[in-house]
């Protein structure tokens, strides 16, 4: 077994430098060495989106990325966010405000089991993050959505509650939906 | 290290069972870890004002990552483990045609080595063996040829994760490690079970006595020759009651021919095959097992959705193994589950993992990744059957049905017996047969074994009646809806097997509303328009209905009512969460009837129910009248102590003690209460109101008295403060007249204990010790002959749906999708709807996507994922469209219908006859992938 020493930024806390064996996915590593299992194991192949997690690119914007099929390796040095960090929690570690999205999900009763929902969270906050940036006409909402979380698996559910609850939240964030004209 | 000391007060005593004490800890989600604050059911907020509640007592965990499932926990986690977590590996046959002779165990890297190797010869020299219910050879034993695909050979156990990673990475796709000879012949053995539902309606018709029925008659049973079934060919119409069957059966099948060949009666007769489907609940099966050997106590953190049956079956294992003096304790760590539908119910996987905890060095945990989830995990019973509908040319009623079903349980029985009683009985829909010869039977296979998937044999049956019903219509050119109406049975009428179902049938009601939309009246004018819009897809709608039954003729669900002196009410129940929302549902039923839902509500209790100090005899399913009378002079007594979870269950089933157990608490707590602090004697029950938390006379003058203040009188003057109660059904309640504070009363329950003051466990647990049983002082059990009704409660949804298929593809779009329920009286709405949503998407890709095939290209093989594997996405349900309408409560005592499972049923045949009514082609085989479409409408290509 070679072995790699790993060093990043999870949730916002620096993680490491720690030994672990070349071959350790993502996934592992955040299950056996950080105990944050928060992120879910659906498939283990790239297939489902249950493990998909948040990375900061280097311009700040932010991507999913699987962490089943993807070594920690690729982690390195980067800034990751799992389903435990999107809430701003007090210095106890207390919840003291949900991100919108998750705050929706809830109302929205869009969960059943809930252990697809890291994945549809962590979908949902980039899809957010990235219409900051690149605001969508209303018609193409919508569309956008389906586009953006059409590889998530869910067994409970159906979707649907999903794709509204983030439809209510981005035509509810000011600067997401390109105004008319 | 801190361990586990009985005495300690925050484990509580469950019960003794084969000489081990099993406890519960508390619940692992109320533990809090550094850096992360324990998300319990305490989270303020859930509630909110509106009158539904504001979201599931379980979301804020759900949604924030926090640890709550039974795979999340590491031995890290848990409170006097030891730190370091052990792995288990499990290695499997992917073959059966061949003797298994060994292991090359040099396939294993260097730097991977296991610690222990544990084999059939391992298991034998301790004396450990399965539950007869799971059949025999935990592990193959060298020399044998394996049942099954998928059949467990070893388990290798490592005291690191990255031996074990490493190891799993070699073994997993290994074709050598382990060793096949000779060609060996498969392994056969004789149908689990077979079952025969034979009616002919009398001179009375509908309602009046049968000629020949289940109910009325009896069942009998065939006989085995060479692994197949022989039913009795004697027939006799004065005779015994197979005789009397036989010869009825036999007038059922010679009147269809007769009918037939003079043009009287329409035949609709086919061949039905439904595939091999994997439940696909996305928590893969876990298991985390630790032996404290110096405190001779056995740790367990399980996803099992049947906890209270594995720790009883588990414990009588140990008792009789080697390993009895070894074990005196069960610790029962519970958790929430990752999604079931059935697949978790009576798994063999929790025994895997004890025997890894048995040999283990440390804690072990055991968790299938999803191949292996594939390989070994219950699926959904695959179904052929011969079908016969026989319908009246000129009025369109139906005649008779006759049907032939095997159903294919694979390699260990499990539930197959009862599954392919409930698919028979089932295939009736929602119609009225005047006759019936229904014979169905449940045959052992090499396939990965079946077990209680969502459906449980009716999805596979109904879909197959109502694919016929939609010919019928098509061939007799009567619209399908009205073919339908005409049909329907009605409330008061029997089934097929002779019984009147329960509840009342609202068929009718939902036919109608169906039959007015405009996806439904515009039909021919939509397809016409969209194929003019769209001329590269055919254009179909579709229709179906299906009435779920629900229960399994012996439920015995058990609930705790309590409120503290500050007025806080906790709810104690045995069935888990699965995903469905049972917390959240299960502590709303308290606010009408306490004035504020419960503050706590824990699930999965079996700890609390020993003060009722019941105990049970023989099967409810076999036990005779004498005997049930008998037993039924003790007060103790009860047909069955307890009951396993399932989705569709809890909305009628748990609810039922749940609210009896508030409204002892409510007479004999509360309104004592408020008589004492409003000085009022005599007061109407029907008079009080809860509002905001507070019982309201209509009297001005009167101050309205918050829960709090009630709860610290009840518990000032000694009045009740906590009910316990336990309810068994039989396709009815039972009922028990007790005595309470000198007043005879009698309610829906065969088993009673009160609380008087007490101060309950942490977060509001039960402490049986505060509880003191009511003996009752008369009993009625439904009778034992419910038995041969099979099932008599139903919940019926129906689905209209429109498809575009693409004519080059075969692919199908759904279009329009309009879902019709009757729940009853939903306890919370959007749960409801995201049941009837869930629902949708399963039974959408039973219908054209999912697919496992049998035996060696099947999920034995230990290569199938969700890359192969098919399920219903976003874009396959329609998502933005779907509309649904759950028909409105009769009245607000209209219990909660169970209907996690119907949901997925009609839009299955919905999809086929809308295929049918877009291409022209029809399909009795489930799924119509988009390759079977594409290749039946190209032929040429
Ligand atoms: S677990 Fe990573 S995509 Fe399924
Ligand atoms: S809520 Fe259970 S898988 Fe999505």
């Amino acid at each position: 077994m070679g072995k790699i020493s790993v060093t990043m930024v999870v949730n916002g806390d620096k993680v490491g430098p720690m030994e672990v064996s070349e071959y350790t996915s993502m996934l592992d590593f955040l299950h056996e060495y950080l105990n944050l299992t928060g992120t879910k194991l659906g498939c283990g192949i790239g297939v489902c989106r249950a493990c998909e997690v948040v990375v900061e690119r280097d311009d700040g914007s932010l991507e999913v990325v699987r962490s089943c099929i993807n070594n920690v390796g690729r982690f390195i040095d980067k800034k990751v966010t799992t389903v435990e960090g999107h809430a701003r929690r007090n210095a106890d570690g207390e919840i003291e405000q949900l991100a919108p999205i998750q705050q929706a999900f809830l109302e929205h009763f869009s969960f059943q089991c809930g252990w697809c929902t890291p994945g549809f969270v962590n979908a949902a906050m980039v899809l957010i993050d990235r219409l900051k940036r690149e605001p969508v006409a209303a018609e193409d909402l919508e569309a956008t959505i389906s586009e953006a979380l059409q590889h998530h698996i869910c067994r409970c559910t159906g979707y649907v509650r999903y794709f509204r609850a983030v439809k209510d939240v981005i035509e509810s964030t000011p600067g997401l939906v390109k105004s008319e004209g | 290290m801190e361990g586990f000391r009985p005495d300690r007060r925050q484990f509580i005593k469950l019960c003794t069972v084969a000489g081990i004490t099993v406890f519960a800890a508390p619940a692992l989600w109320q533990l809090s870890r550094a850096g992360q604050k324990a998300a319990d059911v305490k989270m303020p907020g859930w509630r909110g004002e509106g009158p539904d509640p504001a979201f599931r007592t379980d979301g804020l965990a759900k949604v924030t990552g926090h640890k709550i499932y039974g795979r999340d926990y590491r031995a890290r986690d848990m409170p006097g483990w030891p730190q370091n977590q052990h792995y288990a590996l499990v290695l499997r046959c992917n073959r059966v045609e061949r003797q298994f002779t060994g292991f090359d165990w040099s396939q294993i890297p260097a730097d991977a080595q296991p610690y222990e190797k544990i084999t059939a010869e391992s298991l034998a020299e301790k004396g450990l063996k399965l539950p007869p219910f799971y059949g025999d050879d935990m592990l193959l034993p060298q020399g044998g040829s394996p049942h099954y695909y998928g059949h467990a050979a070893a388990m290798l156990l490592f005291d690191d994760f990255d031996k074990y990673a490493t190891a799993k990475q070699a073994l997993q796709f290994n074709e050598q490690v382990i060793r096949f000879g000779d060609e060996t012949p498969p392994v056969r053995r004789d149908p689990y079970a077979a079952w025969r539902i034979i009616r002919v309606e009398g001179e009375g018709g509908p309602t009046g006595e049968d000629r020949y029925s289940p109910l009325q008659d009896g069942i009998f049973f065939p006989q085995y020759r060479n692994r197949q079934v022989e039913w009795p060919t004697e027939a006799n119409q004065a005779g015994n009651v197979s005789e009397r069957g036989i010869y009825y059966a036999n007038q059922i099948r010679s009147e269809v021919e007769r009918q037939a060949a003079v043009g009287n009666w329409h035949l609709v007769r086919g061949d039905y095959r439904t595939q091999i489907v994997e439940p696909m609940m996305m928590e893969p099966e876990a298991a985390n097992v630790w032996l404290d050997g110096d405190r001779k106590t056995l740790h367990l953190v399980l996803t099992t959705q049947s906890p209270q049956d594995f720790h009883e079956k588990a414990a009588h294992l140990i008792s009789q193994s080697e390993l009895a003096d070894r074990i005196e304790n069960f610790v029962v760590h519970s958790a929430f589950i990752g999604g079931g539908f059935g697949g978790k119910d009576h798994t063999i996987f929790p025994y895997y993992g004890l025997m890894a905890g048995l040999f283990g060095r440390g804690p072990v945990r055991l968790a299938n990744n999803r191949f292996e989830q594939f390989q070994t995990g219950l699926k959904r019973h695959p179904f052929h059957m011969k079908n016969t509908l026989a319908v009246d040319k000129q009025t369109g009623k139906f005649q008779a049905l006759v049907s032939e079903m095997q159903a294919d349980g694979g390699g260990r029985a499990n539930f197959s017996a009862s599954v392919a009683m409930v698919g028979a009985s089932a295939i009736q829909s929602i119609y009225y047969f005047p006759r019936n010869d229904i014979a169905s039977t449940a045959n052992q296979s090499m396939n990965v074994d079946s077990g209680s998937m969502r459906g449980y044999g009716t999805l596979q049956t109904m879909n197959a009646m109502e694919m016929m019903v939609n010919q019928a219509a098509h061939e007799l050119g009567i619209d399908p809806i009205e073919l339908r109406l005409r049909n329907a049975s009605e409330t008061g009428w029997r089934n097929t097997q002779g019984a009147v179902p329960q509840v009342r049938v609202r068929y009718r009601e939902m036919l109608e509303r169906a039959g007015q939309h405009p996806m439904w009246k515009e039909r021919a004018h939509r397809k016409q328009m969209f194929e003019e819009r769209n001329p590269n897809y055919f254009f179909g709608t579709g229709f179906a209905i299906a009435t779920k039954d629900f229960g399994t003729g012996s439920a015995a669900p058990s609930a705790a009512v309590q409120i503290d002196e500050n007025g806080r009410l906790s709810l104690s129940i045995g069935f888990i969460e699965m995903g469905t929302g049972t917390q959240t549902s299960q502590a709303m039923l308290l606010e009408p009837l306490l004035g504020r839902p419960a503050d706590e509500c824990h699930l999965a209790v079996v700890d609390a129910w020993q003060a009722l100090q019941q105990f049970q005899t023989e099967s409810p399913y076999t036990m005779s009248q004498e005997h049930q009378d008998k037993m039924s002079t003790n007060p103790l007594w009860t047909p069955v102590v307890a009951m396993a979870s399932s989705a569709s269950m809890s909305a009628y089933f748990q609810s039922h003690p749940v609210v009896i157990a508030a409204q002892i608490l409510f007479k004999h707590g509360l309104l004592p209460a408020a008589r004492s602090l409003w000085q009022r004697d005599a007061l109407d029950p029907a008079e009080l109101v809860w509002r905001d938390g507070a019982l309201h006379l209509p009297d001005p003058e009167m101050p309205p008295l918050p829960l709090a203040k009630l709860a610290a009188e009840a518990h000032r003057a000694g009045q009740v403060t906590g009910v316990m109660t336990h309810g068994f059904n039989r396709w009815a309640w039972s009922d028990a007249d007790f005595e309470l504070d000198g007043e005879k009363s009698t309610w829906e329950i065969d088993g009673l204990a009160l609380r008087r003051g007490g101060q309950g466990g942490p977060g509001g647990r039960v402490v049986a010790g505060e509880y003191e049983v009511q003996k009752r002082s008369a009993v009625r059990y439904p009778k034992t002959a419910l038995n041969n009704a099979m099932v008599t409660y139903y919940a019926p949804c129906a689905a209209l749906v429109e498809v575009a298929v693409n004519r080059g593809t075969g692919a199908v779009e759904i279009q329009g999708l309009q879902n019709y329920l009757d729940c009853g009286r939903p306890i919370v709405r959007a749960l409801v709807e995201g049941q009837i949503e869930g629902g949708i998407a399963m039974g959408v890709g039973h219908a054209l996507y999912e697919y496992l095939p049998p035996l060696g290209e099947g999920a034995g093989n230990g290569t199938w994922n969700l890359n192969r594997y098919q399920v219903a996405l976003a874009k396959d349900v329609a998502v933005w469209k779907q509309q649904h309408e759950i028909l409105p409560p009769e009245s607000d005592n209209d219990p909660p219908k169970g209907i996690a499972e119907v949901c997925a049923v009609p839009i299955v045949a919905a999809l086929s006859e809308a295929i049918f009514q877009a291409t022209g082609r029809r399909f009795n085989d489930t799924p119509v992938t988009p390759e079977i479409l594409r290749r039946a409408l190209n032929p040429e290509v």
